[in-house]
């Protein structure tokens, strides 16, 4: 029997005795793996961030849209149709029992200014009920009330990045900052959320009475989404067939008509936006199979001139009684001991990476270990696949003529 | 010791147990050869016939000077010998084994056991100590060796050369000598039946030479076959029998009666001042 052992041994001898070679030939597969850990451990935390975030924006959200809209489907523009109008919000909430609470939003890219400071921010127009919809509590100060909303007063609930940017972390309630001129007083302050799904930064808001931002801010008399929460997860199937039942109602389309709105959960949201990061990983993770191809041709071409090299020593190895397999052995177990070295050190770059990019990118990362047990086999399987042909050639050497080789 | 006396045990066997059509000798040879012949097909039709017909025996013991020209086929007749090739036809008998039938595998295991192989530039491997360099034929051995076991009988082949203090030295730090020394202990490891040397002191001065040649008469007079190629005529007085081939036949076939003692001709030498 052969001694497993003497041929790690001696194929561990062979690494070391050109390190420098070695940590070159690895450097294809490193890349490799490091490149797939990190980019599967930002699609995971992608994926994890959106999953907490369906939780964290409530379980019992419906969201409806103007016009036409598809899920992972081709015609988006239909967000832009005005069929939605603020009486439409109303009467879901009045009229349907599962609804406990529904805000219709109006949304208006505007300069703010507080002082000699001003920047560039969306406001939100949204009933008083809209930050328990969202579940989305204060830091400071309070919301709105129904009263405030009725009466279009000029108040506003900001983000954390309001208070940064406009008020250099002071205190703002009780401030007034003006949008073109119209001054709105700051009564709430609040908490900090983080990314959305679509990725942009959800603390750079204010929010007013959505009559405000109707008449005062926007001009626009449709409403670009109507948040709604359901009492009950249980109740989210039947209350999304009232709201469209009472819409087609309101909106009196025939039956042979095409719904001019689209209703939504949240769970479905977050669906496509899981789908875009999935294929985005995908294919993140194909480039960097490319990448651990190209890292097994490196093995095989050096191993092929360590054969070469070595022709001799594979002589004298054939000539005191080794057979072919342990010389296939010796050289295939060289490839694969190179390969894990690359796979290892991948993962360890793969994971300092990850740890950055979560650090510094203030991205939310998630190390897989599937990724990690996926890349360490890989690179193993690269190993076997690609020293095997230099392996098989060393195997096969007529040791005459290898003993006679200078 | 232990490994003289595994030898000599080998070779007291009955003849009749070592080659069962053993013929009328005091021993029974250890390798036969019978009507030999090795062509090369180098293409374009043109074969050449490197050896020609060859009979031979070599007994238990035996000292050969194999001598020729280049291009005589004593190379060729040496891969024969040392089973690292086939014959194009003709039977080739070593210990009784038809090693004309074996296969690749099998005949790598009868040259693991019965075969030491002495290289005119050493063959050591480099940057591998002498222990490990005489631990290596042990790794392919059929039976499986214990690491402690295989470390014992190395450092004992290398006690056997004279080399046992230098077991941790890589090839690069020790001298010709020593190198072949090395080698010869990692022929030796194996316990085997034939040395084959070829031209094993080509690389050596001449004390040096009559050193190797020393313990080459020792490995002998326990039983040993070595059959030596050699360029140089004065290494024939050391050993009992010189064999000249040209044109892949065998030109003489001579035994010597006295044989010269190695260790005496180098203690006449005396020491290099």
């Amino acid at each position: 029997m052969f001694k497993r052992f003497f041929i790690l041994i001696i194929a561990l001898r062979a690494i070391r005795r050109n390190l420098m070679r070695s940590l070159l030939t690895t450097l294809g597969i490193i890349i490799g793996v490091s490149a797939v850990i990190t980019m599967v451990s930002i699609g995971e935390g992608a994926r994890a961030e959106v999953e907490a975030q369906v939780s964290r924006l409530g379980e019992n959200v419906i969201l409806v849209f103007p016009g036409a809209r598809q899920l992972g489907g081709v015609s988006i523009g239909g967000g832009s149709a005005n069929t939605l109008t603020v009486e439409d919000a109303i009467a879901i909430r009045d009229e349907i029992p599962e609804v406990i609470a529904a805000s219709p939003e109006v949304r208006s890219q505007r300069q703010v200014v507080y002082g000699n400071r001003n920047w560039a921010t969306r406001i939100y127009g949204q009933s008083a009920d809209y930050l328990m919809i969202r579940q989305w509590p204060l830091e400071a100060g309070r919301m709105f009330t129904e009263e405030e909303v009725f009466n279009a007063r000029q108040v506003a609930v900001v983000g954390q990045t309001i208070v940064e940017e406009l008020f250099e972390g002071t205190n703002p309630i009780g401030e007034t900052i003006r949008v073109r001129g119209l001054p709105l007083t700051v009564i709430g302050v609040l908490d900090r959320k983080g990314m959305s799904l679509m990725g942009s930064v959800q603390d750079d808001i204010i929010i007013v009475p959505y009559t405000t931002g109707f008449q005062k801010i926007s001009g626009r008399t449709h409403a670009m989404v109507i948040n709604v929460q359901v009492f009950d997860s249980s109740a989210m199937d039947i209350a999304r067939l009232k709201i469209t039942d009472l819409l087609r109602e309101r909106h009196r389309l025939a039956a042979d008509q095409a719904n001019d709105f689209n209703v939504q959960t949240q769970e479905e949201i977050a669906a496509a936006a899981t789908e875009t990061s999935r294929v985005m990983t995908l294919l993140l993770a194909s480039i960097a199979g490319v990448s651990m191809l190209v890292g097994g041709i490196g093995i095989m071409n050096i191993m092929l001139v360590s054969v070469t090299e070595r022709t001799r020593e594979i002589g004298i190895r054939l000539a005191v009684g080794a057979h072919g397999k342990h010389i296939l052995l010796q050289f295939l177990v060289e490839a694969v001991l190179l390969s894990v070295i690359g796979g290892l050190l991948g993962i360890a770059i793969g994971a300092i990476a990850t740890h950055m990019v979560g650090f510094y990118g203030n991205m939310p990362v998630v190390i897989s270990e599937n990724a990690i047990v996926a890349a360490f086999t890989v690179s193993a399987l690269v190993g076997i696949s690609f020293g095997f042909f230099p392996a098989l050639k060393a195997s096969r050497l007529n040791p005459i003529e290898a003993l006679r080789h200078e | 010791m232990a490994i003289v006396a595994a030898l000599s045990s080998a070779v007291s066997k009955p003849p009749s147990e070592i080659v069962p059509n053993a013929i009328n000798q005091k021993v029974a040879p250890v390798i036969r050869l019978e009507e030999i012949s090795k062509v090369y097909d180098t293409g374009g039709g043109i074969s050449v016939h490197a050896l020609r017909e060859i009979s031979l025996d070599f007994r238990a013991g035996e000292s050969v000077a194999l001598m020729g020209s280049s291009g005589s086929g004593k190379s060729t007749l040496m891969n024969l010998l040392g089973c690292l090739d086939r014959p194009s036809s003709g039977k080739f008998w070593l210990d009784a084994i038809e090693v004309d039938k074996l296969s690749r595998d099998q005949r790598a295991d009868l040259r693991n056991a019965r075969i030491g192989f002495i290289f005119q530039n050493f063959n050591l491997l480099s940057r591998t100590s002498a222990l490990e360099n005489v631990e290596m034929p042990m790794l392919y051995h059929r039976a499986s060796i214990s690491a402690g076991a295989m470390r014992k009988r190395a450092l004992e082949a290398l006690d056997r050369v004279g080399l046992a203090d230098r077991a941790s030295h890589h090839p690069n730090a020790l001298s010709g000598g020593q190198q072949q020394r090395v080698a010869i202990a990692r022929a030796l490891v194996n316990q085997p039946r034939i040395l084959l040397a070829d031209e094993p002191t080509g690389n050596l001065d001449s004390r040096t030479s009559l050193d190797v040649l020393a313990l080459f008469q020792e490995l002998i007079n326990d039983g040993l076959t070595v059959i030596l190629v050699t360029h140089e005529p004065e290494l024939c007085p050391f050993l009992q029998r010189t064999l000249i081939l040209k044109d892949g036949r065998i030109l003489r076939d001579s035994r010597r009666d006295k044989v010269g003692s190695a260790a005496e001709a180098r203690a006449a030498l005396g020491e290099d001042v």
